[in-house]
């Protein structure tokens, strides 16, 4: 524990320096509060014993200049002081000071206060430490949750469902929910669907969305093996199994989970679904050209012991749409406190109906970002969309051309996006294509073209079984990245960044001539 | 082209810039460049507020950085609050956040100036 001696009269702190280190203190001594203050910006120390009366720095400026630092170790302040009226305790207690003592001083009575500046002392670092583990818990406790909600809770868009087309998403929020979602494919034109959020926050209720999500897809193989004659189980009779195993130990849980689970089968034309307290099912009505909120009245599953599920049946077109999601999505709210809402979901939903359930989902996950200004979500928030016809277009590889001018990059981004979406890539798999892409795309039209708008570039992109290969086709000169360092911490610095970040938000970067004049640089981005 | 919208006000020394657009990228990084040159003469306490920023590239950043090392000059420092999760993501990428100093809100980055 090392002490600073502040005191302009050369007696006074001699006889101080002697006493402490006879008390066997580790000593510094300052000649006056300047010399202080310099040794305290230069060093940490636990104790400063400082005269009130200095020239220019006097002790009282020491103290609050030690306060302002804002130093993370707390540093515990004696005034030393010959005056001992009340209004200066009170001007020294202001400025921060902890303790006083008058000179000349009492060995003992200095002893018996260093202690006590000691226990505090010993305190707050205790206090320090346990909010240091306390936080470092939290970390690690988000991150074991953000690792069960990938890999447990979430699901990929099903392949083999052609009649349907898919698109689905999840932000997670700051705090891990037990949002999940999964997908079961009976045959191509049959096809289940569930969306389910288990009530609270944290690992717990993360455990809980994946034990659920693990029991539904149980039940439905366990009550498909015990049928024969090809006849489906209906969804009603799945919810039920699930429930039987569940139920009673949420109810010991003290949990619950609200579900929504789906059967579309576009043989029939009718989708049959068991609400248990899941936020209503949007269901865009082609022919109608309007949106219909679908709810049954199912209890959420652990809120009673013995629950009779029921379900109901509506039927459907080509060309509509259902949207499944969770309530993070009307309760995203703006700094302003107003939520997103269902309104403005209906509203979103009926204007782009027609278009296809991935880019469907990257407007509405723009409209969100603007909404609440990409503040961290409350709620995670899970949305599945489900147009019902096989693709307009599936398209193995697509390509789109621009104008090469810095003027086109927004545009250009957002092409990645849509083509990032429809080949499953989640969010932050898009922001990383995107910003690799817009980086590539830059450098190909600054140098290649340098801006004239005069050249197009061709963005050209192919579907892989696990990711997407974005390729940049361009005439004129070709270039070859340099070598690629890693980022300096030099404030000096202002550039050369594009390389680098493109390398670390792709699989796999390539450059090449495709033949004489035009040449591309190719990006994959892939899937874990 | 799409320029980056500057409104900024000045609260007991501190001035809070809000950015706003679609980008600030190689498009409009010039025009930022121009727009904020003389921002730094006269004051040194600045919080910029990026929640109406969507997307921030490379380029964008070296002006960012710019700012900041013009408010070092000048004994002042910038700091940044409601920064959206894609550009976040780049800071920590190419590790600016480390240079800057990023806050949930403006009033929490408001608040290291003043004490």
């Amino acid at each position: 524990m090392k002490i600073l001696i502040a005191d302009d009269e050369q007696v006074s702190r001699m006889v101080l320096d002697r006493t402490l280190r006879a008390l066997d203190y580790d000593v510094d001594v300052a000649v006056d509060g300047r010399q202080a203050w310099e040794m305290l910006e230069a060093r940490h120390y636990s104790i400063v014993i400082a005269d009130w009366v200095m020239p220019e720095v006097d002790g009282i400026e020491l103290c609050q200049r030690i306060r302002r630092a804002n130093v993370e170790a707390y540093t515990y302040v004696i005034l030393l002081t010959s005056k001992f009226e009340k209004t200066d305790r009170l001007t020294g207690l202001t400025a921060g000071a902890d303790d006083f003592i008058t000179k000349p001083f009492d060995r003992a009575e200095l002893s018996a206060r260093l202690g006590v500046a000691r226990r505090i002392l010993r305190m707050e670092t205790e206090l320090r430490d346990a909010k240091q583990r306390i936080e470092e818990k939290r970390r690690q406790e988000i991150e074991i949750g953000a690792n069960i909600q990938r890999s447990l809770l979430m699901a990929r868009p099903p392949e083999g469902a052609t009649a349907f087309e898919f698109a689905a998403m999840n932000l997670p929020s700051t705090a891990i929910d037990g949002d999940f979602f999964d997908f079961f494919v009976h045959r191509s034109t049959v096809v289940d669907v569930f969306v389910g959020d288990a009530m609270g926050k944290g690992i717990p209720a993360a455990l809980i969305g994946a034990g659920t999500k693990n029991t539904l897809l149980r039940s439905i193989s366990r009550l498909l093996s015990d049928t024969s004659n090809g006849h489906l189980p209906s969804p009603r009779d799945v919810v039920q199994t699930a429930h039987s195993t569940l139920a009673r130990e949420l109810i010991r849980l003290n949990a619950f989970v609200t579900l929504e689970y789906a059967r579309l089968d576009s043989e029939r034309k009718i989708a049959t679904f068991v609400d248990c307290g899941h936020t209503k099912v949007l269901h865009w009505v082609a022919k109608e050209q309007r949106t219909h909120e679908l709810s049954g009245g199912n209890f959420p599953i652990g809120f009673v012991p013995e629950e009779t599920y029921g379900q109901f049946e509506v039927p459907f077109e080509d060309g509509d749409v259902f949207c499944f999601y969770s309530d993070g999505v009307t309760d995203a709210r703006a700094s302003d406190g107003d939520f997103f809402g269902s309104d403005r979901l209906v509203d979103l939903l009926g204007k782009h109906a027609h278009e296809s359930p991935s880019e469907l989902m990257y407007r509405l996950r723009e409209a969100i970002r603007s909404h609440t200004s990409d503040l961290d979500l409350d709620d995670d928030f899970t949305v599945v969309i489900v147009r019902v016809g096989s693709p307009s277009e599936p398209w193995e590889s697509t390509q789109r051309g621009f104008r090469s001018h810095l003027s086109s990059l927004t545009e250009m981004r957002q092409f990645v996006g849509f083509v990032g979406l429809d080949c499953n890539l989640d969010a932050k798999e898009i922001d990383e294509l995107q910003l690799a892409t817009h980086e590539a795309l830059t450098n190909v039209i600054m140098h290649a073209h340098e801006n004239s708008g005069q050249e197009v570039v061709d963005i050209e992109a192919e579907r892989l079984t696990n990711g997407i290969r974005v390729r940049i086709v361009y005439t004129g000169e070709g270039f070859a990245p340099g070598e690629v360092d890693e980022p300096s911490m030099n404030i000096y610095r202002e550039g050369g960044w594009g390389l680098f970040i493109i390398q670390r938000c792709v699989d796999k970067v390539s450059y090449g001539t495709l033949r004489p004049g035009v040449n591309y640089i190719e990006l994959v981005k892939l899937t874990p | 082209m799409n320029s980056v919208q500057i409104t900024s006000h000045k609260d007991g020394g501190i001035v809070t810039v809000y950015l706003s657009g679609q980008a600030l990228d190689a498009s409009n990084v010039q025009r930022f460049r121009h727009d904020t040159a003389t921002m730094f003469d006269n004051e040194k306490f600045f919080v910029f507020v990026l929640k109406d920023l969507k997307f921030v590239d490379s380029s964008g950043i070296g002006a960012l950085l710019s700012c900041l090392r013009k408010a070092h000059a000048n004994g002042g420092d910038v700091k940044l609050a409601e920064v959206p999760d894609n550009v976040k993501s780049l800071f920590e990428l190419v590790r600016m956040d480390r240079l800057f100093e990023i806050f949930a809100t403006k009033e929490d980055a408001a608040v290291t100036f003043r004490s």
